[in-house]
C-alpha cells in the first residue's frame, strides 16, 4: 500500500488527459490515422468520397458518376465480398477510356440497402444514379427528368422502346423520370411436369377444368412418393401469384382494379367471380392441392421444392421454375416442366393468366448531378452494344470472359467467365451494370447438357411476351401514383393488411366464405370508401 | 495531508459546500469519468435534434437542413398511428410477447447459472457451459429457418414425434395457437446460455467466506442457494430486469418477420413489423421516427415504476 | 472442510441437475449439429433428404472451398474484424471502465444527473439520419473508426461495470485513501485487479458484439475491401433469405436472376463465422471461477 504516494499523482492526472485527448483526437484525425492502421485497408484517403476507390493516379479531368448499385445485380455465388478492387479497377478504367466518365460504383448490401440508399440521399454526399421507384422522389425535385437527356441516348430509347416500357416511367405532364428496367410481361404462367402427363397419358391442360383434372389424378398417384408430391405450388405470404395465374378465368376484369359500373375504380375483390375463384382455390386447399403450409413458405423453400423434383405443377414467378429446372434434372432425371404457349382458359372462356405490367422502379438520375450529360452517355454507351453490356455485366472481354462458343458467338451471344487455369480472373461481379432488363438479357441463349435450349433462355427469349396467352387488364399502362396514395388514403395499411390476411385465412378455411359479406363491409369500415375515391381520381386523372 | 483526505463517505461531509469545492476535492473522479461523457455527449447528444422530425414531414432525401426546415405538421404521426384499428392490437401483441420472453426468458439464464454453480466437476460446466452459448453467435436469419425445418408437416422432427404417438401433424407457424410459444421457446433457446454468463460473473464476486461459515452452520445447499447465492447475484438481477423492462415494446423484430404470415398477423404483428412495413417502402422517416418516440416514452414510464419498485424491494436501481 | 457431509437431498439434487444439465446440452446441440453436418452437404443431397441430415451420405467440401478458397476478399475481411475486435474492446474497456467506477461512488456530486442522462440515450437517440451525419462531420467516413467510435460505450454494459464495482466493499479502498492515493491509483491498483472476472464478462460482451455487428460497417463504409466479415457473411445469408422480406420490394428482388448459394454455403457460412471467436472463449472462462476475488485480497 505504501507504493501509492503522492508522486503518483502527476502520472494520473496525465492519464486521464490523455484518455480525454485521445477521444477528441480519434474523432477529428480518423481518417489519417484509420489507413495507417488497419492494415488491409488500400491507402486511399476517405475524405473524399467521389474518389474513394479511384487511384490517385488517375486525371483529374473527367466527369466522375457516382452510382449506388442497388439494382440486385451481381449475387452469383462468390460476389459476396464485392469485386476485387484491380478487377474493378480495370473495368472503370476500360469504361473511361471508352466513355470519357470515371463511373464510381459502389456495390450496395445484400442486407440493408435501402437503409443505405436513405443515408447517402441524407448525407449531401455525391450520388448521382440509383435504381429505385421515380413516383417516391420526383415531386420533391431531388431526381431530374430525362426527356431532353435521352435525345442524345438514342440506344436507350431504341432499346426500351418495342417493350413498351417507357409508359411506366412517365408521368401524366409527359416527364420521362427514369430509365427503365422492368417491362410488361407474362411472368405467372401455369407450369406442368410433362414427364408426369407422359405417365398418365394425359396432355398438356388447356383448360382450368383439365388442369384441375391432372392435379387430382397426380395428387391420387403421387409420383413423387410418401405422399409428399406437391400437386400445386405457389409462392407464399400471400394469394397475388394465385391472382396472377388464375383468376381471370373467373373475374372478367382480370387481376388488378375494376371499373365499376357506377363509373369508379374498385379492388379486385369486389369484383363479381372473384368469390368464385377464392372458393376454388379453398377446395384445392382443403383437398391437399396445394401444400397446406403454402402461404408461409418464403421464396427459397419454393424453389427448394421445385428443385427436389416433388411439384407438379407451378403458379409462381416464372424463374422459381425456370432458373430451377436444371436442378430438378439433376434429382429427377428425365423431369421436365412443358411450356404451353396458348395458356390455360378459365370457366368464364377468358385466358386465366393476366398479363403483368411494367414497375415504376428504374434508374434515377439526381438533380444535384453535375454532369448530367456524361451519367446519360455512359448509360448510352452501355446500351448501345452488347458487349459494351456485358462490360458491366460480367468485366472485361479476354479478360473476364469469353464467348463459350466463338463459332456462333454473334448469334448465342452465351458467355463463360475464363477460369483461373486459363489465365483468368473472377473478381468483378456487376458493380458497373447500367442496363439492366429483357432488352439486353433476352440476347443471351443458353442450352443445357443435351445440346437443348435451356428452359430459362427459351422462356426469356420467346414466351415472356406470350400476350396472347394471357388476358390483357385495362389498366395495364395506368400507374397510380404511390406517395399520392399514401397521403389521400389514411387507412392504407389497415386496408392492404386486413385483405391479406382475411384472404388468407378464407384460402386455408379458417374463415368460412359465407362470411364474404362481412368481410367487404370490414374493409368498407377500414376506409375503403376513400380508397375509391382516390384510385377514381388518379384513374381519371391519367386516362 | 493524511488528515486532509476524507474518507469515501457522505455522512463525513460538511453540508453546505459550493460546485467549486466538490469539483476540486474530487477532481480525479471527475477526469475519470470525462472522457465518457464526452463520448455520450458528441454521440449521442448531439444528434439528438433528429426527434424533432416526428413532428414534421421529412423525407431523407432533404438532408441536414431538411430537418430544420421542414413542415411542422404537430401530432400528425402520432394521430395517423393511432387511426389504424389495428394500433391496439399492435400495441397489445407488443407487450404480451415481450411480457411471456420476460415471464419465461429473464429466470431461465438465472436458473442456469444457479444449476451450473452447483456442478462440482470442473470438466462437466465448462463443457456445458461452452455448449449452452454457442446459439448466441447464430443468425436470426439461421435460427428461424431451422424453426422452419423443425415444425414442417412433412419431415419435421416435432410433427414426426406427433405422428408417431398418433397425432395429427400441426401447422405450427401458421397457427395462432401456436405462434407466439415457437417464439418464446426459440428466444430461450438462443439466448439463455449466453444470458448465464454474467450471472456466473456476478457469483464468483460472492466471498466464499459465506460459504464456509454457512457450511459450519451446518446449512443445506438448497439453504445456501437461498441465502447467499441469490442475493449475492441480486444487483445483478435488479438491473438486468430494469434493463429488459425497458426493451419490452422492442420485442424481438428480425424473429417475427421472418416467421409470421398473414395467418398469424392477429398475434405477431408488432409495432415494430407494422412500422416497418408501412414506413420502409415509401421512405416514411418521420412516421417511423414517431412511433419510436411513443415505443421511447411507453418504456421510459415502465422504466421508472421498475427502478421504483426496485429500490423498494431494497435492490440497486439505476440511480 | 473438504470433507463435508453430503446429505442423501444433496445427492438427489447433484444427479437431477447433472441429468437435466445433459438434456439441455443435447437440446442446443442436436440442432447445431444439423447445422454442421449440412455445411458437409452438397446441394443434391439436400434436395434429395431435406435440411434435417445427421450424417451426410458424402463428404462435401465444396462450400469451403468456395468461401476460403475465394482469396484476399475473405482474408482482408477477417483482419479488418481482427482490428475492430481488439481496438475497439481496448477503448470500450477503457471508456467503461473509466465511466463506471466514478459513477460507482455515492459522494460524487451530480452522480445521479450524470447517470440520469446516460440512462435516458438508452430509450432515445436521434435516428439513423443524424448520426450519418455526425459521422460524415467527424471526418470517419469509409474507415473502421465510423464502426468503432459511435458504439465507444455500451450503456448497458456500462450499468453492469458500474454494479459489479458497487459490490466491492468500500473498506479495500479506505486504506489506500488514508495511505494518500488518489482514486486513479486506487482503481488502477487495487479495483482493477479485483474485477478480473466482470472485466472479462464486459470485455466478451464487447469484443463479441464487435464480432456479430455489421450495421455500422454497412451503412458507414463504402470500400468494399474495408468491409468486416461478418458483413460478407450476411451477403451470402440475405441472398438465399431476402425472399422473406420480399414485400419491401418485389419488383427488385423478382429481377435478380441468379441462383442463390446452396444450404450447404449458408452452413459453412456460420461455421467459418463463429469458429475463431469460440476459441477466445476458454481464456476468458478461467476468470469464471468461484472466489478468485476473495482469494486475491486475502493473499
Amino acid at each position: 500500500m505504501h507504493l501509492l504516494t503522492h508522486g503518483k499523482k502527476g502520472a494520473a492526472l496525465l492519464c486521464s488527459a490523455v484518455l480525454t485527448l485521445s477521444l477528441l483526437a480519434a474523432c477529428g484525425e480518423a481518417p489519417s490515422t484509420s489507413s495507417a492502421a488497419a492494415p488491409s485497408q488500400t491507402g486511399a484517403s476517405s475524405t473524399a468520397p467521389a474518389s474513394s476507390s479511384a487511384p490517385a493516379e488517375k486525371p483529374a479531368e473527367p466527369p466522375v458518376i457516382v452510382l449506388y448499385q442497388n439494382s440486385g445485380a451481381g449475387t452469383g455465388a462468390g460476389s459476396e465480398a464485392g469485386s476485387n478492387p484491380e478487377d474493378l479497377k480495370m473495368v472503370q478504367d476500360y469504361i473511361l477510356e471508352q466513355t470519357g466518365v470515371w463511373l464510381d460504383a459502389r456495390l450496395a448490401p445484400k442486407e440493408g440497402a435501402k437503409e443505405k440508399l436513405t443515408m447517402l440521399l441524407a448525407s449531401g454526399e455525391q450520388l448521382d444514379l440509383w435504381y429505385d421507384n421515380w413516383m417516391t422522389y420526383y415531386k420533391n425535385g431531388i431526381i431530374t427528368p430525362l426527356n431532353d437527356l435521352l435525345n442524345e441516348a438514342p440506344a436507350v430509347v431504341n432499346a426500351w422502346e418495342p417493350w413498351g416500357s417507357w409508359p411506366s416511367m412517365t408521368d401524366p405532364d409527359g416527364s420521362i423520370w427514369g430509365v427503365p428496367r422492368m417491362t410488361p410481361t407474362t411472368p405467372y404462367p401455369v407450369f406442368v411436369r410433362e414427364d408426369y402427363l407422359q405417365q398418365m397419358n394425359l396432355s398438356q391442360p388447356t383448360t382450368l377444368e383439365e388442369l384441375e383434372d391432372y392435379l387430382y389424378k397426380v395428387k391420387a398417384l403421387d409420383p413423387y412418393g410418401n405422399g409428399q408430391t406437391i400437386p400445386l405450388i405457389t409462392r407464399g405470404s400471400n394469394l397475388n401469384a394465385l391472382e396472377f395465374s388464375f383468376v381471370s378465368g373467373f373475374v372478367e376484369t382480370g387481376r388488378g382494379n375494376f371499373l365499376d359500373s357506377d363509373g369508379k375504380i374498385k379492388p379486385l375483390q369486389l369484383a363479381p367471380g372473384y368469390v368464385d375463384f377464392l372458393a376454388k382455390m379453398n377446395q384445392w386447399y382443403k383437398d391437399g392441392i396445394l401444400h397446406k403450409e403454402n402461404i408461409g413458405w418464403d421464396t427459397s423453400t419454393v424453389r427448394d421444392y421445385i428443385g427436389r423434383g416433388a411439384v407438379a405443377a407451378t403458379a409462381t414467378w416464372y424463374s422459381d421454375v425456370s432458373n430451377f429446372s436444371e436442378t430438378m434434372r439433376q434429382n429427377v432425371p428425365g423431369a421436365s416442366f412443358g411450356v404451353y404457349e396458348s395458356g390455360v382458359t378459365g370457366p368464364n372462356g377468358q385466358k386465366s393468366q393476366t398479363i403483368s405490367r411494367g414497375s415504376t422502379t428504374g434508374l434515377l438520375l439526381s438533380s444535384k448531378c453535375k454532369n448530367p450529360e456524361a451519367a446519360i452517355s455512359l448509360i448510352n454507351w452501355m446500351y448501345s452494344d452488347w458487349e459494351n453490356y456485358q462490360t458491366g455485366v460480367n468485366g472485361l472481354k479476354d479478360v473476364h470472359w469469353k464467348y463459350s462458343d466463338a463459332e456462333n458467338a454473334q448469334q448465342n451471344k452465351l458467355t463463360v467467365p475464363i477460369p483461373k487455369s486459363e489465365g483468368g480472373t473472377v473478381g468483378y461481379f456487376s458493380d458497373c451494370t447500367l442496363a439492366i432488363g429483357l432488352p439486353m438479357e433476352t440476347q443471351t441463349t443458353a442450352y443445357d447438357a443435351d445440346g437443348m435450349l435451356n428452359m430459362h433462355s427459351l422462356w426469356l427469349r420467346e414466351h415472356l411476351d406470350d400476350f396472347d396467352a394471357c388476358y390483357e387488364p385495362f389498366e395495364l399502362n395506368i400507374f397510380y401514383n404511390t406517395k399520392e396514395q399514401e397521403d389521400n388514403i389514411p387507412t392504407l395499411g389497415d386496408i392492404n393488411r386486413i385483405i391479406n390476411e382475411e384472404l388468407a385465412k378464407f384460402l386455408t378455411g379458417d374463415r368460412p366464405l359465407s362470411d364474404y359479406d362481412n368481410f367487404i363491409a370490414e374493409l368498407y369500415g377500414a376506409g375503403l370508401d376513400s380508397w375509391i375515391e382516390e384510385h377514381t381520381r388518379q384513374y381519371n386523372q391519367l386516362s | 495531508m493524511r488528515q486532509q483526505r476524507q474518507p469515501a463517505s457522505p455522512s463525513l461531509l460538511p453540508a453546505k459546500r459550493g460546485a467549486l469545492y466538490y469539483l476540486r476535492k474530487d477532481r480525479f473522479l471527475y477526469l475519470l469519468i470525462l472522457p465518457g461523457l464526452l463520448y455520450y455527449v458528441v454521440f449521442k447528444y448531439l444528434p439528438m435534434f433528429g426527434i424533432v422530425i416526428a413532428f414534421k414531414d421529412y423525407q431523407p432525401f432533404m438532408g441536414l437542413e431538411g430537418i430544420f426546415s421542414s413542415e411542422w405538421v404537430g401530432l400528425h404521426h402520432f394521430k395517423r398511428f393511432f387511426m389504424s384499428q389495428f394500433s391496439w392490437q399492435l400495441i397489445r401483441n407488443t407487450l404480451l410477447i415481450s411480457v411471456l420472453k420476460l415471464f419465461w426468458g429473464f429466470p431461465a439464464p438465472i436458473i442456469l447459472a444457479l444449476m451450473l454453480n452447483e456442478v462440482r466437476q470442473r470438466r462437466f460446466k465448462k463443457v456445458v457451459q461452452t455448449i449452452s452459448y454457442l446459439p448466441h453467435f447464430l443468425s436470426t436469419v439461421i435460427v428461424c429457418g431451422m424453426i422452419r425445418t423443425l415444425t414442417s408437416t412433412d419431415g419435421g422432427l416435432i410433427n414426426l414425434v406427433l405422428t408417431l404417438l398418433g397425432q395429427e401433424p400441426i401447422f405450427f407457424l401458421g397457427d395462432t395457437r401456436y405462434f407466439r410459444s415457437i417464439l418464446v421457446i426459440s428466444d430461450i433457446w438462443q439466448s439463455v446460455g449466453w444470458g448465464s454468463i454474467v450471472y456466473l460473473a456476478a457469483m464468483t464476486g460472492i466471498d466464499t467466506e459465506l460459504y464456509e461459515a454457512a457450511e459450519v452452520d451446518g446449512a443445506s445447499w438448497l439453504q445456501k442457494m437461498w441465502t447467499i447465492t441469490l442475493p449475492g447475484i441480486m444487483p445483478v438481477v435488479s438491473i438486468m430486469l430494469i434493463f429488459r423492462v425497458g426493451n419490452l415494446l422492442s420485442g424481438g423484430f428480425e424473429q417475427i418477420l421472418l416467421l409470421y404470415s398473414p395467418m398469424v398477423y392477429s398475434v405477431a404483428d408488432l409495432i415494430s413489423t407494422y412500422v416497418y412495413r408501412e414506413g420502409l417502402v415509401n421512405m416514411k422517416y418521420s412516421f417511423t421516427t414517431a412511433i419510436d418516440l411513443f415505443t421511447s416514452l411507453v418504456a421510459m414510464i415502465l422504466v421508472l415504476g421498475t427502478n421504483w419498485l426496485a429500490k423498494k424491494a431494497g435492490q440497486e436501481g439505476i440511480w | 472442510m473438504r470433507l463435508k457431509r453430503i446429505t442423501r437431498g444433496e445427492w438427489i439434487f447433484r444427479i437431477v441437475n447433472t441429468i437435466v444439465l445433459i438434456g439441455f446440452s443435447l437440446i442446443i446441440l442436436i440442432p447445431l449439429w444439423t447445422v454442421v453436418m449440412n455445411s458437409f452437404v452438397s446441394q443434391a443431397e439436400i434436395m434429395r433428404r431435406g435440411v434435417f441430415i445427421f450424417i451426410p451420405e458424402e463428404w462435401n467440401l465444396d462450400a469451403y472451398r468456395l468461401l476460403l478458397g475465394k482469396g484476399s476478399n475473405v482474408y482482408r475481411a477477417y483482419l479488418n474484424t481482427f482490428f475492430i475486435v481488439t481496438v475497439g474492446t481496448a477503448l470500450n474497456l477503457v471508456f467503461t471502465i473509466t465511466l463506471a467506477y466514478g459513477l460507482s461512488k455515492r459522494y460524487l456530486k451530480g452522480r445521479v444527473f450524470f447517470t440520469g442522462m446516460i440512462f435516458f440515450t438508452m430509450l432515445f437517440n436521434g435516428g439513423m439520419v443524424p448520426n450519418y451525419i455526425l459521422v460524415k462531420s467527424l471526418g470517419l467516413l469509409d474507415s473502421l473508426w465510423a464502426v468503432i467510435m459511435p458504439g465507444l460505450v455500451s450503456t448497458w454494459n456500462m450499468f453492469i461495470m458500474r454494479n459489479f464495482f458497487y459490490a466491492i466493499p468500500d473498506s479495500l479502498e479506505e486504506a489506500a485513501f488514508l495511505d494518500g492515493a488518489n482514486p486513479i491509483q486506487v482503481l488502477v491498483k487495487i479495483i482493477l485487479p479485483l474485477s478480473l472476472p466482470s472485466i472479462a464478462t464486459i470485455g466478451l460482451f464487447y469484443a463479441v458484439g464487435h464480432w456479430n455487428s455489421w450495421f455500422g460497417a454497412m451503412l458507414y463504409i463504402n470500400t468494399n475491401t474495408r468491409l468486416p466479415m461478418q458483413n460478407i457473411l450476411r451477403n451470402i445469408v440475405a441472398t438465399t433469405s431476402a425472399a422473406a422480406l420480399q414485400d419491401v420490394d418485389t419488383a427488385l428482388f423478382e429481377t435478380m436472376q441468379s441462383p442463390p448459394p446452396s444450404q450447404a454455403m449458408k452452413a459453412a457460412t456460420i461455421i467459418v463465422g463463429t469458429v475463431p471467436i469460440l476459441v477466445v472463449y476458454p481464456f476468458i472462462q478461467k476468470y469464471f471461477v468461484k472466489g478468485v476475488m476473495v482469494g486475491s485480497i486475502k493473499g
